[in-house]
């Protein structure tokens, strides 16, 4: 009797775990050829070390541990086709323009820039795979991305666009220049 | 007959209890009790090593999306004395990644040279530069790995990411991204100069 409660327990619970739901929530890019106007006014190198502890599973026996530093390229500067003519006053040898707010053109995480430093691999433990480094550094990825705002990467974009315009302007023979910045410098980095 | 009238119940009172559980969410299944826990990385500070003035006007990019292939002998257990079971072993290893990636084109101002720009009242001429290839992104999270078999380096798989990098520049270049960059320059700086009140502007390059 007892035989048969535990296979209909065990029937129950194989029904349970088939239900479990699988979606594939990636997301897919239009491979297209994007036309667009940004001036690139500057760049920030950054370094960042990816440190992580595989030993979480409760049935994996044994650490994995991994050791990484990555370098990134962080590209920032404006959108000339958002200057309109109603952004431009000029009389005689003064102007004044509005340019847009800086925002984020391009973050590059080069492959030849992320190297692995250090492995603990335990005895029964399979080493870390591409696909598993891989997410480990999109982790990092992610992590850059989200720091633009604190490291002024945007600031710093905003002024040298400023000072790249004056002194083009000044050549052209333009004695008084104001460049002012369109709203406010959206410090949420563009998805690219 | 008793016992069948028994197991009928046992299968409802068991029916019910899943039902129960389920309703409240309180049944774990076998995919979550066997699910790997996700590896987090730890959260490390960002550091800035340089900070460079640029000045490039970026007018194309190219999406694209490219498999890359790669196999080697694996000797992994071939005469190797550390290895755990060292037999005279030798395989095929396979990598297959598939990529994402956007090549960025344009030109680099700060290869403008004085002689290129001659400015006097409302006329402008121009030189501009070449158009070149100045970004091209292939970060950690563009990259699939399809396949993976045999014993891959870290250094092996970067060889197989280049090789990607490599044959998305190729794809974009044959589709003219340098020409199509060049040209939307011109007509970028073009419309930028007549706004400032140049009315008469010679650009050429690009």
């Amino acid at each position: 009797m007892l035989r048969v409660h535990i296979f209909l327990l065990i029937a129950c619970c194989c029904i349970a775990g088939s239900c479990g739901k699988h979606a594939d929530a990636r997301q897919r890019e239009i491979m297209a050829i994007r036309e667009m106007s940004d001036l690139v006014t500057v760049e920030y190198v950054v370094t960042k070390i990816i440190k992580a502890n595989d030993n979480k599973t409760w049935y994996k026996a044994g650490d994995r541990k991994i050791l990484m530093s990555c370098r990134a390229y962080l590209k920032a500067g404006i959108d000339l086709s958002a200057i309109k003519e109603e952004n431009i006053q000029a009389d005689g040898k003064s102007i004044s323009i509005q340019i847009p707010p800086a925002k984020l053109i391009s973050l590059n995480m080069p492959p030849e820039d992320i190297i692995v430093e250090y492995q603990e691999i335990d005895l029964f433990r399979s080493p870390f795979k591409a696909g598993e480094r891989d997410a480990l550094s999109a982790q990092a990825e992610t992590q850059i991305r989200s720091s633009t705002e604190a490291m002024g990467i945007l600031q710093a974009a905003n002024a040298n666009a400023k000072n790249l315009i004056t002194g083009f302007l000044k050549r052209a023979g333009y004695t008084s220049v104001i460049i002012t910045t369109q709203g406010s410098i959206t410090n949420k980095p563009k998805q690219d | 007959m008793k016992k069948i009238g028994r197991n009928i119940i046992t299968v409802i009172v068991l029916v019910l209890i899943y039902w129960v559980l389920s309703k409240f969410n309180l049944l774990p299944s076998f995919g979550s009790i066997f699910k790997p826990e996700p590896v987090l990385i730890d959260d490390t500070p960002v550091l800035v090593e340089e900070i460079k003035k640029l000045s490039q006007l970026v007018t194309i990019t190219v999406f694209d999306e490219v498999v890359i292939q790669q196999e080697k002998t694996d000797t992994r257990y071939l005469n190797n004395p550390e290895a755990i079971i060292p037999l005279p072993y030798r395989s095929t290893a396979k990598l297959v990644l598939v990529g994402r990636g956007k090549v960025m084109a344009g030109i680099n101002f700060e290869k403008l040279t004085e002689k290129d720009c001659f400015i006097k009242g409302d006329s402008v001429n121009i030189k501009l530069p070449a158009a070149e290839i100045l970004t091209v992104v292939m970060n950690p999270s563009d990259f699939e790995t399809f396949s993976e078999t045999g014993s891959w380096s870290p250094e092996d798989v970067t060889a197989v990411k280049l090789k990607a990098r490599d044959k998305l520049i190729s794809r974009a270049m044959q589709q003219n991204i340098l020409q199509k960059a060049g040209g939307k320059s011109i007509e970028t700086v073009r419309k930028l100069l007549a706004l400032l009140g140049f009315t008469r502007i010679n650009i050429s390059g690009g």
